[in-house]
């Protein structure tokens, strides 16, 4: 599908304390402990920045008392 | 006019007399000529309406200036039996009267302690003159809707002597009395009942039906009674002279006002009950009354100085925010009851009250002074508007809403400001105590008054719904919600993110010690050092103790441990039930790893792609072939062995730690993997609310490891200090040998996928009558099987569940009661302790009662996300509006409609993912797999209800080298489980839509009902026997075929496990002849069937 011809709702990839990833309709307000890193487009292009960045997908706590042991 | 009360006349003559300034008056005495001039004249008149209540004509001394003529007059103003229709509020009532003749709902009893003598003669001819002086109390009420003003009435005051009997025999005389039907036809809808108890002070009791009395009457009432009785003068009241009447807009221009304001509004609230809501949940009903805390009226003065709000506003501002607390409405109607009591009508008893809707709406982030502020606006309104009816109201906004409940207001508020009244009966001071009628007028209202000993807040709630327990939780949660949102006004209003019950439910002391849920691992060596020597585990009789079971534990881990296996790392388990199994999982929880459960029956390349690049190790039992060669692979009895000198201290793990991972099918032909943290588990064994394992249990492990279902089992038991009793595949795909093994295992807590228990309630309804514990769920089930079951010794508690393996295992449930079976479908229940259930509409807004949407989960159970697959991940798990901070909420898929008590209904499916007998399937790997096979050019896959469960149909079209029907479903039973295996019917082209794609709908409309044989019509009989076409009748039957080949396979045929179960249960009762499953499962064939049961029919003159 080409880009010009979509009016597919844009999100927004937020994250949260926990450093996990998710995304969020454009226009609504982010839920609180959320926030917006920066990146916008359409779900597929949201979900590849996740894809990228999201690579260690264990919460922050855990790696926080994994690192404790 | 033979009869003239004289407490009347008394009161006429006491006004008469200090008009004129004369201390005795005779029938004869002239007004007039007694000194007195016309301003006289109108005082007295209007001291004579206040005295009556009536609107008596200001020249009425003119009319009647002789004594005697006036007081004719005054008894008997009209002819007897003056008539008029019903006000809209008395209809109401009438209304409710007549749905339910005789109930003391609208009964108002008012008790008295008096402390002294009530002199009963006085309090006869005082409640007497009061009754002459109200017109409401000589109303009575006649069919069809009539009410009918006496000249007279006399009220029944009756005495009881109760000296010596006992303080509960007393109450229950009062009770009685309170709650013994009037004759609405009848006036007085009052009496009276003084109770002298010797030594205690005197009761009395005034037991008044509401058609006639209010709350604000009630006051009136006490003090006309009370200046009657002493003998005061009863003169005309300040506040009797005409003020200015309340404006209110027309019906018109109201009516479009209630339209516009009640457009879309939900016609039920979600209210938190515990009992199952049943068709008539009755008006019987019960009070909770609680002190009002300090600290709430303290933050509620502070709100309403600060934004300027009525002690009333107030009041609702905290119900509504403690409403949307414990229900997550965000979307409420309440009923408050405004008077239209004008203040000319301020001295008169009668009904002036009807309920007023208002509603209000709460998005996101609403604040206790955002609430306020619309309450201000909101009430203002509705009174002003309140000129129309409540029913005019309702039959505005049109058909909706459940015939069961109460039309668009099921929660009500009331207040009453008493503090200034009281019942003087010549000096002796009474406060009035208001009695529970044992009915309810709504299924929940909250009652405030304010009282002279402070405020007082009554919960009445219907007891069809709420068990006592059960309101006392819910009344304190309101207040406990109300004293947070006055202590933050302008923090948003909490929402049931957190239910207040998920922190209380686990009443395992061991675990509240800890302030938290004990990871599982723990737990089980918690039990492992209590009860050593107790069983644990057993299976085919070999019985593994907690001690034992530990110390396997401890030697799998050190093994793990010394293989590499680090915190974190992910352990294969490709083995069946069993001792092992469960050494193996608890030794892997022990390593500080968490387990991917395989079932070694699936076909070699599945199991493969569920470990590749999943699992770190594989924990095998003797030879294992085709395991991936890069994998570490481990057997268990050489880490049993090699018990070491210095075992590995299992490792301590936290509730975020991973415990499990589930492969699940995907879409995209790779299945799914969603990893499940420890905490999932804590919250849901071994003491959720609903789902209570006890350490005398027996549990039995029937679920195939590898479906979440299993956990509830494993670490049920083993989290409980059970015994985990493991069965054979074959104990569990038969009824009979189910129910030999529940009996002969003396089995107290079952899991069954529906499928599996619908089959278990046809051929062997009885066989789960010891059980104690009933989990099913996985698929919708059948309400008559159900009904069926629950008529056959059920078991003790029947618990649907519901959930995603996303949401560990149980995201929802609903305990099954003879009572859910009538009405209609079953509802899959309401969260699980602590976990929250949302249904979202197309922008993640909550819909309302009775509306579809998608379901969301979260809370504690909620999974990390799926295996390597953060878009996936992100893409499913997504942030939550509602609950904490930083929250997030699983996206089912699963449509819902929510209804108004708070439990979902199951609608279908958003997307293509189908339940087969519990199992998760998508419909694109099977056509993945389809597509793969050699010569299929193009195949759907379609899932079709069948009276019991899923089938799976697949249309698929190919070249010349396309195997057959029956070989294309030999071929996919390598690649596929077999519930995965759908019947194939080979077709010559797959219709196309408009949008080029295939027309699925078109597709499953062109197959037949009976799926035909993939044979052709052409298949001969199979044997010339009448034996042989009885079998044959009931293999096609069973598989929905129209005909069948002796060497058709039951298998291949689509009849799955079930089916089969079922075939050969029917053979049983058609021939008397017991098919072994494992056999029949070796050789599926029709031939094969009808040789067997020929075999065991050999002596019976079949041919």
């Amino acid at each position: 599908m080409s880009e010009s011809t979509t009016t597919a709702p844009e999100y927004d990839v937020v994250v949260n304390d926990e450093e996990q990833y998710s995304i969020w309709a454009v226009g609504r307000a982010v839920p609180a402990g959320w926030h917006a890193v920066g990146v916008s487009g359409t779900k597929e292009k949201c979900l590849e920045h996740v894809e990228e960045v999201w690579t260690d997908m264990r919460p922050k706590s855990l790696r926080l008392a994994m690192g404790e042991n | 006019m033979t009869e003239r009360p004289d407490g009347l006349r008394e009161a006429v003559a006491g006004i008469w007399c200090a008009m004129l300034g004369v201390d005795h008056v005779s029938p004869e005495d002239d007004f007039f000529e007694a000194g007195g001039d016309s301003g006289l004249a109108v005082e007295t008149a209007i001291s004579l309406r206040a005295l009556t209540g009536t609107d008596l004509d200001l020249d009425l001394v003119y009319q009647h200036p002789e004594f005697g003529g006036l007081l004719s007059f005054l008894t008997d103003p009209r002819p007897a039996g003056e008539e008029r229709p019903l006000t809209p509020a008395e209809e109401r009532l009438w209304f409710a009267e007549r749905l339910h003749p005789g109930s003391p709902t609208y009964h108002i009893a008012a008790l008295y302690r008096v402390p002294g003598r009530v002199d009963v003669p006085r309090l006869r001819t005082a409640l007497d003159a009061l009754v002459a002086r109200h017109d409401a109390l000589r109303r009575g009420f006649e069919a069809p809707g009539r009410a009918v003003t006496s000249a007279a009435a006399t009220v029944e005051c009756r005495w009881l002597d109760a000296f010596g009997l006992p303080e509960t025999t007393v109450r229950e005389l009062i009770d009685e009395h309170a709650r013994r039907p009037f004759d609405l036809a009848n006036p007085p809808l009052l009496r009276a009942l003084a109770v002298d108890r010797g030594d205690e002070d005197d009761l009395l009791l005034l037991t008044v039906h509401h058609l006639v009395c209010d709350g604000a009457s009630l006051a009136v009432l006490e003090d006309d009674l009370g200046r009657l009785y002493s003998g005061a003068e009863v003169g005309p009241r300040a506040d009797a002279v005409a003020g200015t009447s309340s404006r209110l807009f027309d019906q018109d221009e109201s009516r479009a006002y209630w339209r516009r304001t009640l457009a879309g509004a939900p016609r039920g609230i979600a209210l938190p009950h515990d009992l199952p809501r049943t068709a008539s949940p009755g008006s019987a009903g019960a009070v909770h009354a609680l002190a009002c805390p300090e600290d709430l009226l303290a933050g509620m003065a502070d709100l309403a100085a600060g934004e300027r709000l009525s002690p009333f506003m107030t009041w609702i501002v905290a119900y509504v925010a403690g409403l949307v607390s414990l229900t997550g409405e965000r979307d409420v109607v309440i009923g408050i009851a405004a008077s239209s009591r004008t203040p000319e009508q301020r001295g008169e008893i009668g009904m002036f009250v009807d309920p007023v809707p208002l509603r209000l709406l709460l998005p996101d982030g609403t604040t206790t002074r955002d609430l306020a502020r619309q309450v201000r606006r909101a009430t203002a309104e509705a009174l002003a508007h309140r000129g129309v009816p409540f029913q005019t109201v309702v039959e505005d906004l049109g058909p909706g809403g459940d015939p069961a409940r109460a039309p668009l207001v099921q929660a009500g508020l009331t207040y009453l400001d008493a503090a200034g009244t009281a019942l003087r009966l010549d000096g002796l001071v009474a406060h009035r105590e208001l009695l529970p009628t044992g009915t309810a007028k709504y299924e929940l209202l909250w009652s405030v008054t304010r009282g002279p000993d402070g405020t007082t807040t009554e919960f009445e709630y219907l007891t069809g719904l709420f068990s006592a327990e059960k309101a006392v939780d819910v009344h304190t949660g309101l207040v406990d919600a109300a004293r947070a949102a006055f202590a933050r006004p302008d923090a948003p209003l909490s929402l049931p993110g957190r239910p207040p019950t998920a922190a209380t439910s686990h009443t395992d002391p061991d675990r509240a010690a800890t302030g938290g849920l004990r990871p599982i691992p723990e737990l089980v060596r918690l039990r492992a050092a209590q009860r050593p020597d107790a069983p644990a585990v057993r299976h085919r009789g070999v019985e593994l103790t907690y001690r034992q079971l530990d110390e396997r534990a401890v030697a799998i881990a050190t093994g793990l441990r010394a293989a590499g296996l680090r915190r974190g790392g992910v352990v294969a388990v490709p083995l069946p039930r069993g001792i092992d199994s469960v050494c193996a999982y608890l030794g892997i929880f022990y390593a500080g790893c968490a387990y991917l459960p395989l079932d070694p029956d699936q076909p070699p390349d599945r199991v493969r792609t569920a470990l590749l690049g999943v699992a770190d190790a594989v924990l095998v039992t003797g030879s294992h072939p085709s395991l991936p060669p890069e994998l570490r692979v481990l057997d268990l009895e050489d880490l049993l062995r090699a018990r070491r000198a210095d075992p590995a201290v299992p490792v301590r793990v936290v509730g975020e730690d991973p415990a499990y991972l589930i492969s699940t099918s995907g879409s995209t032909g790779r299945p799914k993997t969603v990893v499940v943290p420890h905490r999932g588990i804590s919250r849901l064994v071994p003491d959720a609310e609903g789902i209570v394992y006890h350490s005398d249990d027996r549990v039995a492990h029937l679920c195939n490891p590898a479906f979440d279902a299993s956990i509830l089992e494993l670490w049920g038991a083993l989290g409980s200090g059970a015994v985990l009793v493991v069965g054979d595949k074959e104990d569990a795909l038969s009824p009979a040998r189910l129910r030999a093994f529940l009996d002969e295992e003396r089995v107290t807590v079952l899991g069954l996928p529906t499928a599996l228990l619908h089959t278990v309630i046809d051929f062997a309804p009885d066989a789960m009558s010891g059980v104690r514990l009933l989990i099913f769920g996985g698929e919708k089930a059948d309400e008559q099987r159900l009904t069926r079951l629950m008529a056959h010794q059920p078991p003790a508690r029947v618990v649907n569940v519901y959930g995603p393996t996303e949401n560990t295992t149980v995201s929802t449930l609903q305990r099954v009661t003879p009572a859910d079976l009538d009405p209609g479908p079953l509802s899959i229940g309401r969260a699980v302790s602590g976990s929250t259930a949302y249904a979202l509409g197309l922008h993640g807004e909550p819909v309302a009662a009775g509306v579809e949407g998608e379901l969301y989960v979260g809370g504690e159970g909620l999974a990390l996300g799926y295996h390597g697959n953060p878009a996936l991940t992100a893409a499913s798990f997504v942030p939550d509006p509602f609950g904490p901070a930083g929250g997030r909420l699983y996206r089912t898929g699963d449509r819902v409609r929510p209804t108004a008590d708070g439990t979902f209904h199951f609608v279908g499916r958003t997307d293509d993912q189908v339940k087969v007998r519990g199992f998760r399937v998508e419909l694109g790997e099977i056509e993945l797999a389809l597509r793969s096979l050699p010569g299929v050019t193009d195949a759907v896959v379609f899932a079709r209800a069948t009276a019991d469960s899923t089938e799976l149909l697949a249309c698929v079209t190919g070249g010349a080298d396309l195997a057959d029907a029956a070989g294309i479903g030999e071929a996919l039973r390598t690649r596929l489980p077999g519930y995965m295996v759908p019947a194939v019917v080979v077709t010559d082209r797959l219709p196309l839509n408009a949008n080029g794609k295939v027309d699925r709908a078109a597709l499953l409309a062109s197959l037949p009902e009976d799926l035909p044989s993939p044979h052709g019509e052409t298949g001969p009989p199979p044997e010339d026997d009448p034996l042989a076409e009885a079998v044959t009748a009931l293999w096609c039957e069973s598989l929905g075929t129209a005909d069948a080949r002796p060497d058709d396979s039951f298998v291949a045929l689509g009849g799955h496990s079930i089916k089969a179960l079922k075939l050969l249960a029917r053979v049983d009762e058609s021939f008397g002849v017991e098919v072994d499953l494992a056999d029949f499962l070796a050789e599926p064939t029709l031939r094969a069937l009808v040789t067997a049961v020929a075999r065991d029919t050999e002596n019976a003159p079949t041919g």
